[in-house]
């Protein structure tokens, strides 16, 4: 185990959300598991691997992405090569499989982000875009000097609510 | 599944930008740990985050709002000036550039009242009394000083409240100053017959006192009343009986 890690970071806990992350995108219990625990190794392995004493989580969540979608890549991988090269894969695929490589499909969440976005009122892109581009949080809150801070708290939390709203309404399964 | 802490699930947009400070980092990992609903929420919106800082129309949230967007109250002050400013502009300006408005009748009705011509009178004014104090009166009056002329009348009034030209004179300087009750009650006090030289004036002078305290039916019966008796007051008498409402 690695010593460095977060003191708060019980791994136990953080091996139950990863799984129970990986369940939810993957339909197959045993490969989530799998996925689960590959991912629990790299992070254990892996940090710190970069400065992320801010969000942790959020590192390890990456690393828990990627693993997935390398799983699905694989397993593409192997309907290809069993298919044959050239195959519409995703045409291929069982119907009642549910659909993740759609969803983590780079260019089809990047058109359905478009979408959503330019679906969003101005003020809400205003915030959503100083808070995802980096501005401070003094920043943030001396842009509406009108307003006490809980005040822009709240409307930057419903902003980024309604974009997964938007998103959800779009077909990306968060 | 909810969650049990929504306080923390308010600060997961901050922890998703970097923006929340170790300690309360470490917090809300604690949580997320715990609570598989806001862990998925950070997980699903993680890719959503990569996309929305790669795409470029995002650095316009990072810009600057415009002055007046970020101090609001200066807008509205700017648009308080600049309407006290066009308020101003045009009270200076519109007397000058647009048309008189109609006259209204009030004002028809005093300017025919003020359009008397003393030199018709019967007899004129100045031949109507010897006393001295009375001619001085009627000097301050043909120069504009009712006030002087009224206190020299004074006197003139108190040996003899009756007497005609003073009544008449003072009535007139009443009526310059405004004072129209004290003009009419003056008139009623110390009435003239029907058969002195003086009537028609009075009648005159009673009817604008009538008119200035709103009595416009007897008004108008005193102006029927000398709009039919040849005079100096006649044609005055007629005009204005057509210019009542």
């Amino acid at each position: 185990m690695n010593p460095l890690l977060p003191s708060h970071i019980d791994l136990q806990k953080l091996r139950e959300i990863f799984l129970a992350l990986a369940k939810r995108r993957i339909r197959n219990e045993h490969d989530a598991e799998e996925i689960a625990q590959e991912a629990l190794i790299t992070v254990v392995e892996k940090f710190p691997a970069q400065d992320i004493q801010k969000s942790f989580l959020q590192w390890a969540f990456g690393i828990l992405r990627n693993k997935i979608g390398n799983y699905y890549q694989g397993r593409d991988r192997r309907v290809r090569r069993e298919q044959g090269e050239g195959e519409d894969v995703l045409a291929r695929r069982p119907a009642d499989d549910w659909d993740p490589v759609a969803i983590l499909a780079e260019q089809e969440l990047s058109g359905k982000l478009a979408r959503c976005w330019a679906r969003l009122k101005p003020p809400c892109r205003d915030l959503l875009g100083m808070l995802y581009r980096g501005a401070s949080r003094d920043e943030i809150f001396a842009r509406y000097p009108q307003y006490h801070y809980k005040v822009v708290n709240t409307k930057i939390f419903r902003c980024r609510n309604y974009l997964r709203r938007l998103l959800r309404q779009e077909g990306y399964a968060l | 599944m909810s969650c049990p802490a929504p306080e923390w699930k308010r600060r997961i947009p901050f922890y998703e930008a970097g923006l929340l400070e170790p300690a309360e980092a470490a917090r809300l990992e604690c949580h997320l740990l715990e609570c598989p609903e806001c862990s998925l929420d950070v997980f699903g919106m993680q890719p959503v985050i990569e996309r929305l800082r790669e795409r470029d129309d995002l650095a316009a949230g990072r810009a600057p709002a415009p002055f007046f967007q970020r101090h609001r109250w200066l807008a509205a002050a700017a648009v308080l000036v600049a309407a006290a400013a066009l308020t101003c502009g045009l009270y200076l300006y519109l007397p000058r550039s647009l048309p008189a408005p109609p006259a209204s009748p009030s004002a028809d009705i005093s300017r025919v009242f003020h359009e008397v011509d003393f030199s018709q009178l019967r007899p004129p004014l100045a031949d109507r009394s010897p006393l001295p104090l009375y001619q001085q009166a009627l000097q301050r009056f043909e120069t504009g000083d009712c006030r002087a002329c009224l206190e020299l009348l004074a006197p003139v009034l108190a040996r003899d409240p009756a007497d005609p030209a003073s009544v008449l004179l003072a009535a007139r300087c009443r009526l310059g100053l405004g004072e129209t009750a004290g003009a009419l009650d003056l008139l009623t006090r110390c009435p003239v017959g029907r058969d002195a030289v003086y009537y028609h004036e009075y009648l005159w002078l009673k009817a604008e006192g009538l008119l200035g305290t709103g009595r416009k039916a007897e008004a108008r019966a005193l102006l029927e009343e000398l709009a039919g008796s040849p005079g100096p007051y006649q044609a005055k008498a007629g005009r204005l009986l057509e210019l009542l409402p």
